[in-house]
């Protein structure tokens, strides 16, 4: 059982507190594991488009070449109602962010580095007057936001802060990543957009995928245009507005064809530091990439967009987090101790 | 980080029941809903490249309670690939591409478990670091430790790593009397069984601490006829050098070792591949006379002769006639060998002729003539083995010797000559165990092809029913079969049910697809079948799973080297060959001696029957015994006394029967 709520049982056992309302399950709380950084809702946003020439319009890549990638990042997240207090649901949060290395050679993975491990029980601590030593609390409106006083609204926001702290994780281990090795030859690929300090060196040997597409930057014949793209096309390269993040050259790139499939089918979108660099490798980059396309990470049924390595490095995570029986048997003691 | 496995934080600690260092730990238990953990068998994952792991090698789970010794039955390896397509569609097609990413690849193993510490309560195995087995460890896992040096027999070295540690069988459980017996399978060819054998004795002669003879029957080629001479140069290697040192059993043949073989029909060259010039001389005759065969004349005899009124007869023959002087027709006669039965026999019938009698105390005419018939043509029919006369050369009952190999060789004797035998001397070492005037008090019999001699099917031969006797009730007495052959699952269930300890070289697949193999696991089945020569797999009653070890070429002779060495001499001429058998008695009898009384002799098998009476009375001075025994040619001084023609007046009443006519 996972240390925290090891010490909130032990908590709840000895505090008869009763506002505290433990749950087995709950029907408003999303519990399936997520590891996607997709906002909850679609969203438009701006870009501008820098090569080729202002146009978005398909470029072919060239062969696959052997990819030079040889180490990947990836986060993950579970999330669960644990209990409400005071008629305030409390989120069981877990966030986790690993560096995974491939040997050039033997092109095995194993890990880099210690893995990065938050767990914390997320809620607003203005409502909920909960805590305890050992007990580690995320305040969800600690940037000073206040939330609705509805349940739902209040778990929406708990949910956010949970992926808020992975994502930080995940900047954290990218960080780590770029300070031990920049001015090598080693080269990061990482899930997701590109976060963490990579606006801090010239041209960082750091690339994000980005398998999600609710933001769209473009307006809808350009969108087309995207879509459009064939196995081993990518589009001409753009830089996102409106991002929170430093700014970062991106593209779309075609990895499997989508011929009778949903037109999104093997599309990423690409991140790369903002740098000459990349306009210089653009190309070479996407050919790395179409050589990442093998082993192919099915079953995994993004395994059109999910890269083996990330896989592999998700997989690692998913083996350190409380499994669904873990904490379900945990729940369970908390009722237990809830009843007493 | 935050979480942490349970049973991780055990690596390289201390045990209160087992301690090994942490670089013999090769993996971790793993109990999932498939392939949960019980109290019989346990899975555990390990490195891809650890080496070290592999069927039947020898492991430990070390939980803070329990420690769960077993051996590896069988092992897969899997990687995420869940679909072959998946990986064809990922390479487009072509097998020569290689992916960027080479799947992570997990290896994992089933063992049976041999052993639990605590063995009460018995529980699953609990999910632990799994360890490589060390020396202490495999004694545990066998239960050796209660044993190994009280009676423990080293049959062989188990593969540890990089190590090898000695393993022992409980001479108990070998030698009798908790179990007792050995069986030994496998493919022909490779030298093993023969191999195992030996070296097992050579162990058993080293480490038993009470006396053992060993009795084999050299049944095929020349396979045990050089036991006394070492292995030709280069045979071993320093690996058998140091294994044999491992194991505390000296790398040399047999220091004592007698050989006998049955003469030919010519009656004077043995019937032994055993015959080059330089060793013939250490074979002794095989040869046995009337008294000795007419105790086993159901074996010899067709079972359809042997009625009740004709083993009446015999019977009689064996109680009232033989060795005795009666008086048959008038006529005082004294039987000690088969010529004289068969004057018995005349006397007999002539008597019941001449009173036209139908029945001669009691037996009928036609039984007498068929017994007659049967027995009188055994000397001819065993010719070599049986003498007929008073000569008999046998096996030195109440004077085995301890550490001693008597081997006996039927090799080139028909099966009936082999089944008496097997049969006379079984019975006789039986006898004289239970007598216990053998002169040691452990005897173990060596058989090789059991298939032959005690199939499964087949119809029932005096062999089968001796081997059965022995393998059921030998080890009360001490008497113990060490058989082999090439296909277990076609010989008498009873016999190799009845084996305490039971070893298996190289199979054939054909074999191990018979019933008899179910227990063993489709990964042992594998290994078995691909077993290098030196390789064996063995079960004994303290190991609770089969075991693979490894054993030491012996340093013997192996037959057919042997045969090469010391090629059999073609038949020798008679003077040569009376010459080389009296040669046993006296290595300084001179050959023109001998050639000389042979040529006075009046024939061949006067010769013969002097050299019979010469070897046996053994005398200090053989050349002149032999020469004082043959009779010579037109030797009037030695014709035999015969009684004198009396001829009898028909009339005795006074009157002239001549008249009447």
């Amino acid at each position: 059982m996972s240390e925290l709520l090891r010490r909130l049982v032990s908590h709840i056992t000895q505090r008869a507190d009763p506002r505290i309302h433990v749950v087995t399950s709950s029907n408003i709380a999303d519990e399936e594991p997520t590891t996607t950084l997709a906002p909850a809702s679609p969203q438009i946003a701006s870009a501008e488009i820098v090569e080729p020439s202002g146009k978005i319009n398909g470029v072919p890549v060239g062969e696959p070449t052997p990819s030079r990638f040889s180490y990947f990042i990836d986060g993950i997240e579970r999330r669960r109602v644990v209990m409400y207090y005071a008629g305030v649901p409390v989120l069981y949060g877990f966030a986790a962010s690993a560096c995974r290395h491939r040997d050039r050679r033997e092109r095995r993975m194993q890990t880099h580095g210690e893995p990065v491990i938050r767990e914390a029980l997320f809620c607003p601590k203005r409502l909920v007057g909960f805590c305890s030593e050992g007990i580690d609390v995320i305040d969800v409106e600690e940037n000073g936001t206040v939330f609705e006083d509805h349940p739902v609204v209040l778990l929406e926001a708990a949910k956010h802060k949970v992926s808020d702290v992975r994502a930080r994780l995940e900047a954290q281990v990218i960080s780590s990543w770029l300070a031990d090795f920049e001015g090598t030859d080693e080269w990061l690929l990482v899930d997701g957009s590109l976060s963490g300090d990579y606006h801090l060196y010239n041209a960082p040997n750091v690339v994000g995928v980005v398998k999600s597409h609710q933001t769209q930057y473009f307006p809808i014949e350009e969108q087309r245009k995207i879509l459009e793209l064939r196995v081993g096309e990518r589009s001409g390269l753009f830089v996102p507005k409106g991002r929170k993040r430093h700014e970062v050259y991106s593209w779309y790139l075609r990895l499997w064809s989508h011929h009778g499939q949903d037109a999104y089918f093997g599309l990423v979108r690409i991140e790369a530091p903002k740098c000459e660099r990349t306009l210089a490798m653009v190309d070479q980059i996407c050919q790395w990439l179409l050589a990442e396309r093998t082993p192919l990470s099915l079953p995994d049924s993004r395994w059109d967009r999910m890269l083996y390595p990330i896989r592999d490095c998700e997989q690692f995570l998913a083996s350190l987090a409380p499994s669904k029986v873990m904490l379900d048997s945990a729940m369970m003691r908390l009722v237990a101790a809830d009843r007493r | 980080m935050s979480y942490d496995n349970e049973s991780s934080s055990q690596v390289g600690t201390n045990f209160s029941n087992c301690e090994l260092p942490p670089e013999r730990q090769i993996g971790r238990v793993i109990a999932t809903k498939d392939k949960p953990s019980t109290a019989y068998d346990f899975y555990f994952w390990t490195s891809c490249d650890d080496a070290r792991v592999g069927i039947g090698t020898l492991v430990v789970a070390v939980g803070p309670r329990t420690s769960a010794y077993g051996v590896v039955v069988e092992g897969f390896s899997f990687t995420d690939l869940e679909s072959a397509l998946h990986e064809y569609i990922g390479l487009d097609g072509d097998p020569r591409l290689e992916a960027q990413t080479i799947r992570p690849e997990v290896r994992c193993y089933r063992a049976a478990v041999l052993r639990v510490e605590p063995e009460e309560p018995l529980q699953p195995v609990p999910v632990a670091p799994v360890y490589l087995a060390d020396d202490v460890a495999v004694a545990k896992a066998l239960r050796m430790d209660s044993f190994q040096h009280k009676s423990g027999i080293p049959i062989g070295l188990y593969q540890n790593g990089d190590e090898l540690s000695p393993v022992y069988v409980d001479s108990e459980f070998l030698l009798g009397p908790e179990a007792a017996h050995l069986n030994v399978t496998g493919i022909s060819g490779l030298a093993t069984k023969t191999s195992a054998i030996e070296f097992i004795l050579l162990s058993i002669f080293k480490h038993f601490t009470k006396d053992v003879a060993v009795v084999c029957f050299n049944v095929k080629g020349p396979d045990m006829l050089f036991l006394d001479c070492p292995a030709e140069e280069g045979m071993l290697d320093e690996r058998d050098y140091e294994m044999h040192e491992r194991l505390n059993v000296p790398c040399e043949p047999f220091s004592k070792v007698k050989y006998y073989a049955p003469f030919k029909a010519d009656r004077v060259n043995l019937n032994t591949l055993r015959s080059n010039q330089e060793l013939i001389g250490s074979v002794t005759p095989l040869s046995w006379g009337l008294k000795e065969v007419l105790e086993f004349t159901e074996v010899v005899l067709n079972r359809d002769d042997i009625d009740a009124k004709a083993d009446a007869l015999i019977e009689f023959i064996r109680q009232r006639v033989v060795n005795q002087t009666t008086e048959v027709n008038g006529e005082k006669i004294s039987v000690h060998n088969f010529r004289d039965l068969n004057r018995w026999f005349d006397l007999v019938m002539r008597e019941m002729e001449e009173n036209n009698k139908s029945e001669w105390k009691t037996h009928h005419y036609a039984t007498i003539r068929k017994v007659y018939n049967r027995l009188s043509n055994l000397s001819t029919r065993y010719q070599g083995l049986i003498s007929p006369d008073e000569f008999v050369s046998d096996l030195p009952w109440g004077n085995f010797e301890d550490r001693t190999v008597y081997v006996i060789d039927v090799a080139n004797l028909e099966p009936q000559a082999q089944d008496l035998v097997f049969t006379r001397i079984v019975s006789e070492l039986r006898h004289h165990l239970e007598m216990g005037k053998l002169g040691v008090k452990h005897v173990i019999v060596v058989v090789d092809e059991l298939n032959k001699y005690a199939p499964s099917d087949g119809p029932d031969t005096y062999l089968k029913q001796t081997l059965l006797d022995v393998s059921e009730r030998g080890r009360y007495l001490g008497l113990v079969l060490f058989s082999a052959q090439q296909f277990r699952s076609q010989v008498h269930k009873r016999i190799v049910g009845n084996s305490g300890t039971c070893v298996y070289g190289r199979m054939d697949m054909d074999e191990l697809a018979t019933p008899g193999y179910q227990v063993l696991t489709p990964a042992t089945k594998e290994k078995l079948a691909t077993l290098s020569k030196g390789q064996l797999m063995i079960r004994h009653p303290h190991f609770t799973q089969p075991i693979f070890v490894k054993f030491p070429r012996p340093n013997i002779m192996r037959g057919p080297d042997g045969i090469e060495k010391y090629p059999p001499a073609e038949d020798l001429p008679l003077a040569e060959a009376v010459w080389i058998n009296l040669s046993r008695l006296d290595p300084s009898i001179s050959r023109n001696e001998v050639r000389d009384a042979v040529a006075d002799a009046d024939d061949k098998d006067e010769v013969i029957r002097a050299m019979n009476f010469t070897i046996q009375r053994a005398p200090k001075d053989p050349a002149a015994a032999f020469r004082s025994a043959i009779r010579k040619k037109a030797g009037v001084a030695n014709v035999e006394d015969k009684p004198p023609v009396v001829i009898q007046d028909a009339g005795s009443d006074g009157s002239d029967p001549f008249e009447t006519i």
